[in-house]
């Protein structure tokens, strides 16, 4: 009689295929779990953006001009060069040119005095050796109560004039003017000349970034600085980008924020796939 | 024994003494008011072509891509004497441009945003050593802009924010990395200061 003879598994190989089986099922697992989980990075990428950039159905607001930027205040040379630098790094992403008006007024009370008189408040502030070298973004570090006055006599809208009469310890603000056709303009930028340096350095790149059309911001940001948290701070990779896409010249000025917000999380998608 | 003899003998020394700190101690006050030592910036050459340079080294390929997609290239590519300015894909990253480099400047809208910023990091017709820049006041840029030089220390700073951290020495010119990206708009047409060395 003839038997066949069958090969029982030894236990050890029973094992090895059973650790295998489960390592491969947990590396899937985790893949998945860190596709999800870079997924929903990525969406809360756009989320966050899009509020900074003013909410879905907002267009795109942004400067297509050469920005003449004027300083108000007494402050350090130190402080005049950070904000070049500011100016500067901002004019890398955007492409938008910029220009120091040779008019610095240490003493505010005469900006003060200069915009009383002016039927375009924002433009009394004009360089010596050109007529029509005049600011159109003004950097006023000067204290609250000179504020509040500059407030009203330009006037700023009622929030600008209310926050700066009350005693709540508000440490700066912009107040861009936007145009019909969705261009912006003009910019004051307001920050109390009190603080300490780190919190005046953050206040000044905050509100000037902010100035250049990322008018939000959004609490607890994963990503952006714009993050309605008082502490000293800096610009973050993601701000910049933002910037940039806001300034790609693919999207026109008052069209649809959506593709400047998707173009960034795409990029960073893609990033994901590349590095895998 | 007499005591003038030591007296003596300790005096010249003391006197020697002092000499000696103030030498070194002025050298080392002064150094900033002339050239940069440049110790810390690492120094290579290589038997390549700038152009060559740029395909090889694999640190650079957000730049060498952006440049090359320029119409700055073809003056890189084709020169005989020159001085570049680079910048790493680590060193973007940091500073947050590397998405401007990779992905809004090379569409056909900001072909000219592209050309201009390039155009900052190429000096045609001079090879610049890194001690040669260190002497100068500042430096003309193929756009025409000029762009200043700062020395600190032994640190060399270009422009307004970004200072060189290697060099390297090509066939055909020098290659200086920086850590940040050349910018400064508001210098174009500025003529450059005619005498430029310190």
């Amino acid at each position: 009689m003839n038997t066949k003879k069958v090969d029982k598994p030894t236990p050890l190989l029973v094992a090895l295929a059973c650790t295998a089986g489960i390592m491969l099922v947990t590396n899937w697992a985790l893949a998945q779990e860190r596709s999800i989980r870079n997924e929903r990075a990525l969406v809360q990428l756009d989320v966050e953006s899009i509020h900074i950039l003013g909410g879905f159905r907002n267009p795109i607001v942004r400067w297509s001009s050469t920005v003449n930027f004027a300083i108000v205040g007494n402050i350090r040379p130190s402080t005049i060069q950070k904000i070049t630098a500011i100016f500067n790094e901002i004019s890398l992403m955007t492409g938008i040119r910029y220009h120091q008006v040779d008019h610095a007024l240490s003493k505010p009370d005469r900006y003060l005095e200069a915009i009383g008189g002016s039927q375009q408040p924002h433009l009394t502030l004009c360089g010596r050796s050109a007529s029509n070298n005049c600011a159109n973004f003004v950097v006023l570090v000067v204290n609250q109560e000179l504020m509040h006055n500059i407030a009203l006599s330009l006037p700023l809208k009622p929030v600008y004039q209310q926050a700066t009469a009350r005693k709540d310890n508000i440490h700066c603000f912009f107040s861009p003017t936007v145009t019909s056709s969705f261009e912006i303009t003009h910019s004051i930028v307001w920050v109390r000349n009190d603080l300490e340096v780190p919190m005046l350095d953050t206040c000044l790149q905050e509100e000037i970034y902010q100035s250049f059309g990322l008018f939000n911001d959004y609490s607890n940001s994963h990503y952006y600085s714009f993050n309605n948290v008082v502490a000293p701070k800096k610009i973050t990779a993601f701000d910049k980008q933002l910037l940039t896409s806001l300034y790609d010249a693919g999207f026109s000025t008052g069209t649809s924020i959506l593709p400047v917000a998707i173009q960034l999380s795409a990029y960073y998608r893609a990033k994901l796939l590349r590095d895998r | 024994m007499s005591i003038c003899p030591v007296i003596r003998t300790g005096y010249r020394a003391t006197v020697l003494v002092f000499i000696l700190f103030i030498s070194i101690n002025s050298k080392l006050l002064f150094a900033s008011d002339r050239v940069a030592t440049t110790t810390h910036i690492k120094e290579l050459e290589s038997p390549l072509s700038i152009a060559g340079f740029l395909d090889d080294d694999q640190r650079l390929k957000i730049f060498s891509k952006a440049l090359k997609s320029s119409d700055v290239w073809s003056h890189v590519r084709d020169g005989s004497e020159e001085t570049l300015f680079v910048i790493t894909d680590a060193a973007l990253r940091i500073e947050g441009s590397a998405f401007l480099l990779e992905v809004v400047l090379l569409k056909a809208e900001n072909t000219e945003r592209l050309k201009k910023l390039m155009a900052y990091h190429f000096l045609p017709g001079e090879a610049i050593t890194i001690n040669e820049l260190s002497r100068r006041d500042s430096v003309l840029s193929y756009g025409e802009g000029c762009i200043p030089i700062t020395v600190a220390g032994d640190s060399i700073q270009i422009g307004l924010a970004s200072f060189i951290t290697e060099t390297a020495r090509a066939s055909n010119g020098y290659i200086h990395f920086v850590d940040r990206l050349l910018w400064q708009p508001y210098e174009d047409n500025h003529p450059c200061s005619l005498s430029t060395s310190r």
